[in-house]
């Protein structure tokens, strides 16, 4: 076996597509790649769009993160390949089963949208295996151009980072030749970017989004943008008082996020965390995602944020899977890192059915 | 480009160990308590590690784990034609149960 290049990812979505029509839409994302390349996603389930229950996962969006494509790849074949034997699955210790992954069908919406970095994938995979943005072209004075996007610090949330926080407490970048952390000329200016909130507007009914990289074993949750507190709603995002405040731990300003949605957030993730250790006993962590630094721009965070900047969109718990200890491990930790994604997604998934039924 | 592997008696620490050296964070910055401190694990060239040895201290400390593979060796590891072509069958990694 071997990884899954984009045009087996490409195949793979359209046959699993044609195999079960009852339980699938393939879905073509309206967004064209730098290198024009089509962007595909696939819905499972017997629910359908507008309804509320809908996950979403995201893979690919770092190029070098090798290994979260090829596992929503096979998770979308274990889960339709188990619905069409009526069986359960196991992915070692952590099993679900064939009452679960029935339920699973019949209770919510998932989209699998497994790479959402095309052009990067094929550039990380052929010239440069340690890329990690998009393939845009950088026009840059003098320098003459430079190539790609960080994609997870692309997205409408406190984007202008230099605006938003203090110096030096955001992982982010202005420069368009910074080799990994570049945010773009403007929010949302990238295709694969727009792909996404193309899937977000047109599946209003998403009440969960995870986006899976790697590679620190572990479930973080939002907010990424500083530490979260739960007494203070005048300190959150929106708030331009707060600019230049942002980022910095055990300081005046904490990002406010109400108890309800961290005891969920957390709740979630726990669950999330126990199912990928159950795979093979690799301890995975589960912590709000800002850490070290602050994030701008990212995808958990943009999803959690739409619903305070348009009432009318419904709320979204967001979630970055980070996988395994290696970008682009070997055969053997290469499938155990795809078995501790899918065990962490489908226990979401069952906490979702629960939710909903 | 090595994989490395540092500590710091904090954060406050750590972010300023790491101020301007040119390290790579992986996909997020991420720390975890571990003995008296914290400690996080960064990709840097040579260069990067270089300047972080001027900056170490009895509390600042960094150790290489390991040289991070090379494009060659990964490319090895990709598929170079098309599977589902020849074989038309997606499977998964996970087993199927009777329960």
């Amino acid at each position: 076996m071997s990884y899954y290049n984009y045009d087996e990812i490409v195949t793979a979505v359209h046959l699993l597509a044609q195999d079960h029509p009852d339980l699938t839409t393939l879905i073509e994302l309206p967004n064209l790649t730098e290198q024009s390349r089509a962007s595909y996603a696939l819905s499972i389930g017997r629910k359908r769009a507008g309804e509320t229950s809908t996950v979403m996962v995201l893979g690919g969006v770092h190029a070098r993160e090798w290994v979260p494509p090829d596992a929503l790849t096979s998770l979308a074949a274990d889960i339709l390949g188990a619905a069409q034997s009526g069986t359960g699955l196991a992915y070692g210790g952590a099993v679900f089963s064939a009452t679960e992954i029935a339920a699973i069908l019949d209770g919510v919406q998932l989209i699998l949208f497994p790479c959402v970095n095309p052009d990067g994938r094929v550039y990380s995979q052929t010239v440069d295996n340690n890329w990690r943005k998009n393939r845009s072209v950088n026009s840059v004075n003098a320098v003459g151009v430079c190539h790609g996007v960080d994609l997870n610090r692309n997205f409408d949330i406190l984007w202008d980072f230099e605006d938003h926080f203090l110096p030096g407490s955001v992982a982010s970048s202005s420069d368009p030749c910074h080799p990994t952390l570049y945010a773009g000329a403007s929010a949302n200016s990238e295709p694969e970017t727009r792909n996404v909130i193309w899937l977000l507007d047109n599946f209003p009914g998403t009440g969960w989004f995870v986006d899976v990289h790697s590679f620190i074993p572990g479930v973080l949750h939002s907010w990424g943008l500083d530490q979260n507190q739960s007494d203070e709603p005048d300190q959150n995002f929106r708030n331009p008082v707060f600019d230049g405040k942002r980022g910095a731990p055990n300081d005046d300003y904490g990002e406010f996020l109400p108890l309800a949605d961290a005891g969920r957030l957390q709740g979630l993730s726990c669950i999330m965390r126990d199912a990928a250790t159950d795979v093979a006993g690799d301890i995975y962590d589960a912590m709000p995602a800002f850490n070290l630094y602050a994030t701008s721009g990212a995808s958990d965070d943009y999803a959690y944020s739409r619903h305070y900047t348009d009432e009318n969109r419904a709320k979204i718990l967001g979630f970055t899977i980070e996988c395994g200890r290696e970008f682009q491990p070997d055969e053997g930790i290469r499938v155990q890192n795809i078995k501790e994604i899918c065990a962490s997604i489908l226990a979401l998934l069952r906490e979702a059915t629960r939710g909903t039924s | 480009m090595q994989k490395v592997k540092v500590w710091a008696p904090d954060k406050a620490a750590m972010r300023e160990f790491l101020a301007n050296s040119g390290v790579d964070f992986a996909c997020r910055a991420m720390a975890w308590d571990e003995g008296d401190g914290i400690a996080t694990v960064v990709l840097a060239s040579s260069e990067a590690i270089a300047t972080l040895e001027t900056r170490r201290t009895a509390n600042l400390r960094i150790e290489v784990l390991e040289t991070l593979p090379d494009s060659r060796s990964r490319k090895a590891l990709v598929s170079s034609d098309n599977r589902f072509f020849r074989n038309r069958t997606v499977s998964g990694f996970g087993e199927r149960i009777d329960r």
